[in-house]
């Protein structure tokens, strides 16, 4: 009788420290125990709201969710809890919140990808399937980069070095992604013909870049931001509107003459059918987000990103035009 | 280097930051022991914690969580023959022997002890070596990953028993369920049947509890069923000294010890795999090389020291890269990596000399970390031997609650769930038919590593198979695969009658 005594506490004692260990884990989760369910649905938020991120902890959509997250919990006053869930490509992420109630408490926060997904045909559902609230930021930091021994100075200098040698000039990215597209418009606009290969991930492609084992790269500014700052890696230009307050010293594609424009929206969104009142709601607090001093040091500190907010209209505009865009190019992207 | 350290002790070498190293170390442990949870998870919860700490203090944790959990997974890998995390696989292989001999004690004390000197052996690796490794390791392409893949392929002849083709077949079905999904270089649907669950694929954790958990939950149930009476393992707790073995044994480890730490540390070096290859790959090089391979399986310490060796020098080999290069080794450095951007740090070329705290308090809180893991599981080892006493009837629900949480935290999906019950079944009609689960991990991690490097050199070389051997690391590791697969076959050959060799091929 004792020994079972002594194996039932032991089993209690794992068991507990599981708990105990569950628990400090999901102080993140929060439980929100004062909260009531109102039915009113002016009173939104009445109850925790969940952010998904359709990726793992630790990346860039993981980073400006959790981010937004942190800022959004005092103005809503709801704790505002990001839950990952990952797998392909973002689409995983994307059915759990399109099934979900359209009550809400359950959001969205993906990017460009989402529309690319429906191009080269991971999903059939695109933004059209949610209710867009806003756009929290917009990444549009894509810089061209060579390794510093290379003999590209300017884009110039790539681009004629390409109509010398067609296929030769290593151009890394991965199949369908969205650098990928980028790629094939400097193709597209130049008449050049790149070696469009695959180098693995972001950090994957800096040691690619590193090793000279291909030419050139295009990612966001903070993904090669430590080679940039140690001289290893040299930028020949920025693909947005104007250069960047971060790096004023790069020159943008467009006034080199080539007009490439390179963005990602990250933006949120709720299950269809959701009150027009809880989506204007989110995209005001969202806003207010978005001009916070510590908010802007926060993403710039991160990943080189200055803060850039669309509404629940403007985002919408700016998505139909990115659909319509990648619609254009579905066969070059599928890479036919 | 002494200033650094000063400057990295400073940081981390107070009260609160030995209260997260101890808290990490045992948490990881925690997480590491109990099947279905592992390192990976333990780190993917607690990094969302970390972004509110100082980074100096989130990072502590997070180290911590990795020592702890690496090391961890040896405890039910020794009592009871689970793996507690994918680095542990190889620890059963003599670990459960041991155990069942009822030298159980001397298992987890072997196994602690050398858990310990790994993560300390490749610290010292990462403090020395680290800029000079990573100067060769961004010299590895395409080309050089698809021959370390292929090579690390051929290890599936020493996993395989008594029979070569069972091992390649178990190899090449693990090579075939990682396929499942979307493919890794054009994201091409295959094997998923419109079914939205099977685009993103099956995850090695689920594939790993299903096959070695869940599978021998259902073997003892079936055992419990039929048996008259219940299997009891002995348990001498009362007389256990010190860690249960001896300076004579531990010294005659010692070249064991050398070179498990050299493959633990290279293969963390490696981005995509870790500690879930090295322990298989350290256990099949030290035996092929023993003079006793015959006696690896049966309950030597030999296996334990090689499998916990490595999995944890993996450990510091997985910073290299990391801190020198900001490439992720595997899962866990790859949340760590998320883990420092967040705080606006992003490693590379710069970390060493912008972020010295940083990198020297990383290395603190490696060796304090295995210190403090030294201590915990030395003083717990005798209250981990007491689980044997355990009966079964309780013991494995218990697991089984715990792979069901563990595979639902993961991804928070019900997919991954049912897919511990599938793999579980495959690993009882395994074990029903006498073919070895190991390979199959090894296919499992080690397949998708080849296809995409195969791949990805091929756009490289614009469809010349020439580079693959002309590049002079390349060719090294095809031709040690060859020399590896022509020993392999050749034992088999010797063991068969000449009239059946034929088939062998």
């Amino acid at each position: 009788m004792k020994n079972l005594f002594k194996k039932v506490s032991l089993l209690l004692v794992v068991v507990m420290m599981v708990g105990f260990v569950t628990a400090c884990g999901s102080t993140e989760t929060g439980t929100n125990g004062g909260s009531t369910v109102a039915e009113d649905k002016g009173g939104w938020p009445n109850g925790p709201i969940e952010i998904v991120v359709p990726f793992n902890a630790g990346g860039d959509t993981d980073f400006h969710a959790r981010t937004y997250a942190k800022y959004l919990e005092p103005i809503l006053g709801q704790p505002v809890v990001v839950l990952n869930i990952a797998g392909a490509n973002g689409s995983a992420g994307s059915i759990e919140v399109m099934d979900a109630e359209p009550n809400g408490q359950k959001a969205l926060f993906f990017h460009d990808s989402m529309l690319m997904n429906k191009i080269v045909g991971v999903t059939d559902f695109a933004h059209e399937a949610f209710d867009v609230a806003a756009t929290g930021i917009m990444d549009n930091s894509y810089i061209l980069a060579v390794n510093a021994d290379s003999p590209y100075e300017t884009l110039d200098d790539l681009v004629q070095d390409a109509k010398n040698r067609p296929g030769e000039i290593l151009y890394a990215s991965s199949i369908g992604g969205y650098t990928y597209y980028v790629g094939t418009l400097l193709e597209q606009l130049t008449g050049i013909d790149l070696n469009i290969v695959d180098a693995g991930g972001g950090s994957d492609r800096n040691a690619a870049l590193l090793a000279g084992k291909i030419d050139t790269n295009v990612n966001p500014y903070g993904v090669m931001k430590p080679y940039i700052d140690s001289g290893d890696f040299r930028v020949l230009a920025v693909f947005s509107e104007e250069r960047s307050g971060l790096f004023p010293d790069v020159p943008t594609a467009k006034e080199q003459g080539y007009d490439i424009i390179a963005q990602r929206a990250y933006f949120l969104s709720f299950p269809k059918g959701t009150d027009p009142e809880i989506i204007a709601k989110m995209s005001d607090a969202m806003e207010q987000v978005a001009a916070m001093e510590e908010y802007k040091k926060d993403v710039e500190t991160a990943y080189a990103v200055e803060p850039a907010f669309l509404n629940t209209e403007d985002t919408l505009k700016y998505l139909n035009n990115a659909m319509a865009e990648f619609e254009a190019a579905k066969d070059i992207i599928n890479g036919q | 280097m002494l200033e650094s350290f000063i400057i990295g002790g400073q940081a981390v070498l107070n009260l609160q930051g030995i209260l997260m190293m101890i808290l990490g170390v045992v948490i990881g442990i925690v997480f590491g022991a109990i099947p279905g949870l592992s390192a990976t998870m333990a780190i993917a919860l607690f990094l969302p914690i970390t972004y509110s700490m100082s980074p100096i203090m989130g990072i502590t944790l997070l180290v911590a969580l990795y020592i702890g959990g690496i090391s961890g997974g040896l405890i039910s890998a020794i009592l009871t023959r689970i793996p507690g995390t994918p680095s542990s696989v190889a620890t059963t292989f003599d670990g459960y022997p041991l155990t069942q001999k009822g030298q159980g004690a001397k298992a987890l004390g072997v196994g602690i002890v050398f858990s310990f000197l790994g993560t300390i052996f490749s610290t010292i690796v990462l403090i020395f070596l680290a800029p000079q490794i990573a100067k060769v390791s961004v010299k590895f392409g395409a080309y050089e990953y698809f021959a370390v893949g292929i090579f690390s392929l051929s290890m599936i002849s020493g996993l395989s028993g008594d029979s070569l083709v069972k091992g390649l077949f178990s190899g090449l079905v693990g090579c075939i369920f990682a396929t499942v999904g979307m493919d890794p270089i054009a994201s091409v649907e295959r094997f998923t049947y419109g079914v939205i669950d099977l685009k993103s694929g099956f995850n090695i954790l689920p594939a790993l509890v299903g096959l070695f958990a869940i599978s021998e939950i259902l073997f003892a149930a079936e055992k419990a069923k039929f048996a008259k009476e219940t299997e009891v393992i002995k348990v001498d707790i009362k007389n256990i000294k010190g860690f249960g073995f001896s300076w004579k044994e531990f010294f005659s480890q010692k070249f064991n010890f050398v070179y498990s730490s050299i493959i633990g540390t290279f293969i963390g070096i490696l981005p995509g795999i870790g500690g879930g290859v090295s322990n298989v790959l350290a256990y099949t090089a030290v035996k092929n090389r023993s003079k006793y391979p015959e006696k690896f399986g049966t309950g030597i310490i030999d296996g334990v020291v090689a499998s916990e060796t490595a999995n944890n020098a993996s450990i510091g080999g997985a910073l290299v890269p990391l801190l020198t290069l900001g490439i992720p080794g595997d899962t866990v450095t790859a949340m760590l990596l998320g883990g420092l951007t967040i705080h606006g740090i992003s490693p590379g070329p710069l970390m060493f000399t912008q972020n010295v705290d940083i990198v020297y308090s990383i290395f603190i809180t490696m060796i304090v970390g295995s210190i403090l893991m030294l201590l915990i599981e030395f003083y717990g080892l005798r209250g981990f031997v007491a689980l044997l006493k355990i009966n079964k009837a309780y013991l494995l629900p218990a697991i089984f609650v715990f792979c069901t949480i563990g595979s639902i935290g993961l991804r928070n999906r019900m997919f991954d769930v049912w897919s511990i019950v599938l793999f579980g079944m495959l690993g009882y009609g395994f074990q029903k038919l006498d073919i070895p689960s190991s390979p199959f991990i090894l296919g499992f991690i080690i397949g998708p590593m080849v296809e995409v490097n195969l791949r990805r050199g091929m756009m490289f070389s614009q469809g010349s198979f020439m580079p693959f051997v002309t590049s002079p690391i390349a060719a090294v590791f095809l031709a040690a695969t060859v020399v590896s697969i022509s020993f392999a076959a050749f034992k088999q050959y010797k063991k068969m009658k000449p009239a059946k060799a034929s088939t062998t091929n």
